[in-house]
């Protein structure tokens, strides 16, 4: 009865289905001069277009996302426009694509479509230096915290700044994400961990493999990674290439971003 | 009234003109010169340098427009013509005599207002003839050099120096001076004449090369310039996983053999798009500059092109079928390959299916390097798999996919969005295949999976 009823309405809609063309977004990534670009394309086939504007200390994004600005945090929406503007703490930011939390004053905000939430996370709370935000999910933002040499996972509630629950990560990432402290670059996924060292990406999924990417061949790098898109991460090493990292449920694939070049 | 217009003209002039006077200079001597001025003697190879002053002595500046002398005279470091010389201003110059016959001459040097006559005697000399060892030895005129032309470095160029001189029995010295790519060879001195010595020019080093040869009392300029090796012919290897679109690849330039000097090079892609019609496409780069051109160097000892620290360059193939030709220059050189990019079914990149509690969302992006995508095909399954009636739903957006491709400079790449209303439970839909027509074939989808957001 449901598919008949199902079969029905197709028939009755199927005439009405109009599709829309568009340039398919990739998502937003940083450029050799520190400006927003946003990333039209496909896989193997980035084109760069037009700067956001200004100096980016920080960005996340996953459909929709943040930048950090000196003084200022910009609200990305899906289309890549900047959607709003607000006045934000000077200096850096920890971003996820939906939240950001500012270390000296211990406030996450957390970024809807038309207005903001804010919540104090004091420092008893964290007890650590924190690294990454993962995605908002049902209330709550995992902050992964770097205390002492060890990183752990705090699901923290957005709306009283508590925590629901904690965990100490293990693996290899557990290991090196917190030595020392506050140096290494780390993206918190739904679905895995991922950490940036000199020459390699070490991947930790929810389902407790790991593997690494190589990344570098320069020992002494020091590459950022950020969350650029639904299923995309860039790595940042002074003086080399950008790289994009493809997150599929099965694997990772690296490809390199071209220079922001000629292009306005 | 004209008339006398003309001849306050004509004193003006004068007026002008009066205002420089010449004077002869050495070091921070200088005497004022009035009709004529000698060289002394000379012998008949060698040349006497004279250096003079042009001085603004009026209460105006004054131009400079014309200074001349005749040979065996001549000016070798003239001064810019036109200007002003403000005034107490001065301009220097430099007179040399070089006289080619044992005989004595005079001219007159020339400037605004100004002249003086030059003399000076010519005394017996050597007489020199140069050849390159092939016959027809020419004489060399008095402060003339000798000219070695071109020469690879590595390589040498002689030149045959014939020295007659009827009032001398024998040289007592020959040697070169300055650079030392200039060397001579001869006899044990004191050297008969008439006499034959070789010099040759064996540049180690690129640019004007210059040196002195020095017979007895007479110096004789050397000059020559050298060259860098050519580079031996460079050649493009490219790798690729696939020649298709939305490929990354990269590009070397290689040597067959070390390259014996230094330059800068450049690759460029240039696109030649299966259609004419189609609009560029702005994912055919090199990634490293973001552009269609990158640029290399080579360093002697290498056999193969440097970009920055690495040994080759990347691009991607962007996703428009067609031709992309890397054309290298490297000096006078050139060398060019071809990668052909086949046309090819839609290429499905990534896809996201939802329901919505007013229907079925589907996002593709997606790439057509033919531009000719017609037809869409929509099949829905339940949560057995099984079609969902009416079965395919076949959409023609041939017109839309044209307008999107002819306003794009992305290449192939599209983003498709359909939305499907239900009037019914979305729920009940768990799959969605979709098939897209191009020029090359039909691509088809898995079963894409609706999520719930």
């Amino acid at each position: 009865m449901h598919r008949a009823f199902v079969t029905l309405a197709f028939c009755g809609i199927c005439a009405i289905a109009q599709p829309k063309f568009g340039a398919p977004l990739i998502g937003v990534a940083r450029d050799g001069q520190k400006q927003i670009r946003l990333v039209d394309g496909v896989a193997g086939n980035f084109v760069l277009r037009g700067a956001i504007g200004g100096k980016a200390l920080n960005w996340a994004f996953a459909g929709r996302g943040l930048v950090k600005m000196d003084r200022e945090l910009l609200v990305v929406g899906p289309t890549g426009a900047v959607m709003r503007r607000r006045g934000a703490p000077s200096g850096d930011a920890v971003l996820s694509p939906e939240a950001a939390f500012f270390p000296a004053t211990g406030v996450l905000w957390q970024i809807g479509a038309d207005k903001d939430r804010t919540v104090k996370v004091t420092p008893e709370v964290v007890a650590g230096t924190v690294m990454a935000l993962g995605p908002l999910d049902a209330g709550s933002v995992p902050m992964a915290v770097c205390r002492g040499d060890q990183l752990w996972l705090l699901v923290v509630n957005v709306t009283t700044g508590a925590i629901r629950r904690e965990l100490s990560v293990g693996g290899a990432i557990g290991d090196m994400a917190c030595r020392p402290a506050g140096v290494a670059s780390l993206v918190v996924t739904s679905d895995r961990l991922l950490l940036a060292t000199a020459q390699e990406l070490l991947v930790q999924t929810t389902g407790g493999s790991e593997h690494r990417i190589p990344i570098s061949g320069n020992p002494a790098a020091r590459p950022e990674i950020h969350r650029t898109g639904e299923q995309w991460i860039e790595v940042e090493s002074p003086g080399s290439m950008a790289l994009m990292v493809r997150l599929t449920a099965e694997s990772e694939k690296l490809y390199r971003l071209p220079a922001s070049g000629a292009r306005p | 009234m004209i008339r006398r217009l003309m001849l306050v003209a004509c004193f003006g002039a004068a007026s002008l003109s009066a205002q420089l006077q010449l004077y002869w200079v050495q070091g921070n001597y200088e005497a004022p010169l009035s009709q004529q001025y000698g060289f002394g003697t000379c012998a008949v190879c060698n040349s006497v340098d004279v250096q003079f002053r042009l001085k603004n002595t009026g209460a105006n500046p004054t131009p400079l427009t014309i200074l001349s002398v005749d040979s065996p005279f001549s000016i070798v470091n003239a001064p810019q013509l036109p200007q002003s010389v403000p005034v107490n201003g001065a301009v220097d110059f430099t007179v040399r005599f070089a006289p080619t016959q044992p005989v004595s001459s005079s001219a007159t040097l020339v400037a605004d207002g100004v002249s003086l006559e030059l003399i000076g005697t010519g005394r017996p000399g050597s007489t020199i003839s140069v050849s390159d060892g092939g016959g027809g030895a020419a004489a060399l005129a008095g402060g003339a050099a000798i000219d070695f032309g071109s020469v690879v470095r590595g390589a040498t160029v002689a030149r045959q120096v014939a020295i007659t001189n009827p009032a001398q029995a024998a040289i007592q010295h020959v040697a070169v001076s300055g650079n030392p790519a200039f060397q001579i060879k001869a006899g044990p001195l004191p050297l008969s004449l008439p006499a034959t010595i070789e010099v040759d020019f064996s540049p180690t080093s690129d640019g004007s090369l210059a040196g002195v040869l020095e017979i007895d009392n007479c110096a004789i300029p050397l000059t020559g310039v050298g060259l860098d090796p050519a580079f031996p012919q460079p050649a493009i290897e490219v790798d690729i996983a696939s020649a298709a679109s939305s490929e990354q690849g990269s590009l070397k330039v290689n040597l067959p053999a070390a390259a014996q000097s230094s330059g800068t090079g450049q690759v460029q892609i240039e696109f030649h798009p299966s259609s004419p019609n189609f609009n560029a496409d702005n994912g055919i780069v090199f990634l490293s500059t973001g552009t269609q051109s990158a640029a290399f160097t080579v360093n002697p000892g290498d056999t193969a092109g440097h970009f920055g620290n690495d040994d080759s360059v990347a691009f991607q193939t962007g996703t428009t079928a067609g031709d992309l030709v890397f054309t290298l220059q490297l000096g006078q050189i050139t060398a060019t390959k071809t990668l052909t990019i086949a046309p090819s079914i839609v290429g499905v990149d990534s896809s996201q299916a939802q329901r919505t509690s007013a229907g079925l969302d589907l996002v593709i992006d997606a790439f057509d390097n033919t531009r000719s995508a017609s037809t869409m095909t929509f099949t829905f399954f339940d949560q057995s798999g099984a079609t969902l009636t009416p079965g395919a739903i076949t959409v023609n957006s041939l017109a839309a996919f044209q307008q999107y491709f002819y306003a794009s400079n992305e290449g192939g790449v599209f983003a498709l969005h359909a939305f499907f209303p239900v009037t019914g439970n979305p729920a009940q839909v768990a799959t969605v295949k979709v098939q897209i027509v191009n020029s090359a074939g039909t691509a088809s989808t898995a079963k894409l999976p609706f999520t719930t957001p």
